[in-house]
């Protein structure tokens, strides 16, 4: 096989490069890798907080339509917005909501029980901005994106025997092998995807520094006509205003796409001229979020927003979302998302982990950074645990768990011990969450919502409680 | 669909296989085959799913296709007895402190304004549609910026860096809050 053509010189310093870099970014990017393989299953912890609302992938346009009335009667019109969530979304439910309030939709068109997602609101909170206030967190995120991008170059770069290498791994030892060749292997093998990963995470955070700049250039500071270039605007409209035809408009789209693709729909501006009624429809072989069929107050076709349009920029900047978060072929597509985003949270791990054993000397560090990588996920199934049970806020559940956690880590007197303690410590608290879960929702904890995530969930708890015990061993 | 997913599925597993034994046995016509058959399986799954979901797969199932030549190469090694290292001694070193903040400020704020101005000015002199302007700029700022932040951390000579992002990015910032705003 070919030498590597990286010289010394060149592998050393990209070495120390990459190290610094990885040491700056090491307990974020961490927490964002962590919380974001677990939020590509957001949809499926969403249904998984209310296992008992009714599940269906029928619907009918009196459905719709009733719900609606009920929706807007029961409340005033103090929303920009009214929305209906069909199961095209990924949930099999049916969902009608304003800016402010959501209701599940009965197979009579009822408004059932109240929708709440505020753990898996958590979940995605912690992964997108990391608590912080939403849009310096979401800038602080993306920068770490590009920081992936630049761990991910000097990583190859800093790897003189990358062909070598390959496939070699040594288990055992002191752990410094097997944490270098874990590392070296899931990250080499997994750069496109990574590269991916890292791109459009960046976008999310990055798009709306790129816009003030672009709209302070070239459009006296109107941020919303470069949207207005991306992302179709809004039409404009002179109409009576009257209760929009939901039916009618309806009947006419479902003449130009597939009634299973139908994501949602949303009534623009209720109440006024400029009502309109836009219909966001799934585009199947393509990563593109939706694409849009708007509708007049009257239930006629005005246009499509041409996400699918001849321009690729369009359709680009639209396809971000799906391909960060792996929503598009179902579950395979979900699955894939997360043992490939399972990985990069291994290599976030094994990287400090690298760094920790090659020191010469030790420090609190040593204990601190895996009770992090163990306290994790300790404090998400404490977080719902809090929530489940005393309807305790999810976000401060998860801080409180996570700094008692890695504090108390600080008691142990090696690393190694800090990971065998959490990881008995996790199947524990799993068991007593289940536990919990089942006590707080009867007969619906074996519905198909519950189990998807229960099983799995006490799989891997099964599975680290006996990867404790074989260290001990 | 679904027997072009096999094929896809089985190909993109028997090509990892066939690059793991070419590095194995030191056999280039393994290896050639190997690197052959994920292209191939690219395609297949291009015919399966569609150019954007199929390339996606293609490219990324690898990552654990390999694990099949990397589980059946690993060895086990014993575990040596834990050597307890000496504490490590905290001293104030202010000036590696002040050395320290100041790189992460380049790289996480001077370069994250820099190279947004840089690649907003670089993105507009395409010829090619405003939207697809914006798009290759949000693809190429987190590439442009991870890449010289990692130039900026190995290099020696630092201050350059410094010099020749504040030179560009006043460039570009006069080219676009000087020249289109005439």
């Amino acid at each position: 096989m070919a030498k590597s053509p990286v010289s010394q010189s060149l592998s050393k310093r990209s070495l120390a490069s990459h190290a610094w870099l990885g040491l700056v970014v090491s307990g974020f990017m961490y927490l964002i890798c962590l919380s974001g393989t677990i939020a590509v299953l957001h949809l499926e912890f969403e249904r998984w907080e209310q296992p008992y609302v009714e599940e269906t992938t029928a619907f009918s346009i009196e459905q719709v339509e009733k719900a609606y009335t009920q929706f807007t009667e029961q409340y005033d019109n103090d929303t920009h917005h009214y929305y209906f969530v069909f199961p095209g979304s990924g949930i099999p439910r049916l969902v009608m909501e304003d800016d402010n309030n959501a209701h599940f939709v009965d197979a009579e068109g009822n408004l059932g029980a109240k929708e709440s997602v505020t753990w898996t609101r958590m979940l995605g909170d912690l992964h997108m901005f990391l608590h912080l206030p939403m849009s310096f967190g979401m800038i602080v995120v993306s920068a770490f994106g590009a920081l992936l991008c630049a761990l991910i170059v000097s990583g190859l770069l800093a790897h003189p025997r990358i062909v070598k290498d390959a496939f070699r791994f040594r288990a055992g030892g002191d752990g410094l092998k097997s944490n270098i060749d874990l590392h070296n292997r899931l990250s080499v093998w997994g750069t496109p995807f990574h590269l991916m990963i890292a791109i459009t995470g960046a976008y999310f955070g990055l798009a709306g520094i790129l816009v003030t700049i672009i709209s302070q250039a070239f459009y006296d500071g109107d941020d919303q006509a470069v949207y207005d270039k991306v992302f179709a605007p809004e039409p404009v409209l002179e109409q009576a205003v009257v209760r929009p035809e939901i039916g009618k408009a309806m009947t006419d789209l479902f003449t130009r796409i597939d009634p299973e693709n139908l994501i949602f729909f949303t009534i623009h501006e209720p109440d006024s001229p400029q009502q309109f009624i836009e219909f966001y429809v799934r585009t199947p072989a393509h990563f593109t979020y939706s694409e849009n069929y708007r509708y007049n107050t009257s239930g006629e076709f005005l246009e499509t927003a041409g996400y699918l349009g001849d321009d690729g920029g369009k359709q680009i900047l639209w396809s971000v979302y799906r391909l960060h978060f792996g929503d598009f072929l179902g579950m395979p597509g979900k699955v894939l998302f997360v043992v490939l985003g399972m990985m990069l949270t291994i290599i976030s791990a094994t990287g400090m982990n690298i760094w920790l054993k090659k020191r010469k000397t030790q420090d609190a560090l040593n204990r601190l950074w895996p009770g992090l990588v163990w306290g994790t996920p300790n404090a998400l199934v404490v977080s719902a645990m809090g929530y489940f049970a005393f309807g305790l806020s999810p976000t401060v559940c998860f801080w409180v768990a996570l700094l008692g956690i890695t504090v108390a880590a600080l008691k142990a007197t090696t690393q190694e011990r800090v990971t065998r303690y959490l990881k008995y410590v996790f199947t524990l608290v799993t068991c007593a969450f289940l536990i919990v879960y089942f006590v707080e929702f009867g007969p619906a904890a074996l519905n198909f919502a519950a189990l998807q995530i229960n099983v799995p969930l006490l799989l891997v708890a099964i599975w680290t409680g006996y990867s404790a015990r074989k260290q001990q061993d | 669909m679904t027997t072009t997913i096999i094929i896809s599925s089985a190909l993109t597993v028997l090509a990892c296989y066939a690059i793991y034994l070419g590095w194995a046995t030191q056999k280039r016509r393994w290896a050639y085959a190997g690197w052959t058959g994920i292209l191939l399986s690219i395609v297949t799954w291009c015919l399966a799913l569609g150019v954007e979901f199929g390339a996606l797969i293609g490219l990324s199932l690898p990552a654990i296709a390999v694990w099949i030549g990397i589980a059946r190469h690993a060895k086990s090694e014993k575990v040596k007895s834990v050597i307890i290292k000496p504490q490590h001694i905290w001293r104030w070193q202010g000036k590696t402190v002040v050395q320290q903040v100041w790189h992460i400020l380049f790289v996480l704020l001077i370069q994250l304004f820099a190279f947004s101005v840089i690649v907003v000015a670089a993105m507009y002199q395409l010829p090619v549609s405003e939207p697809k302007q914006m798009a290759t700029g949000a693809i190429l700022l987190p590439l442009v910026w991870g890449v010289f932040a990692y130039w900026y951390m190995m290099s020696e000579r630092k201050v350059w860096h410094v010099v020749a992002l504040v030179a560009s990015a006043a460039i570009a910032g006069l080219y676009l809050f000087g020249v289109t705003h005439g």
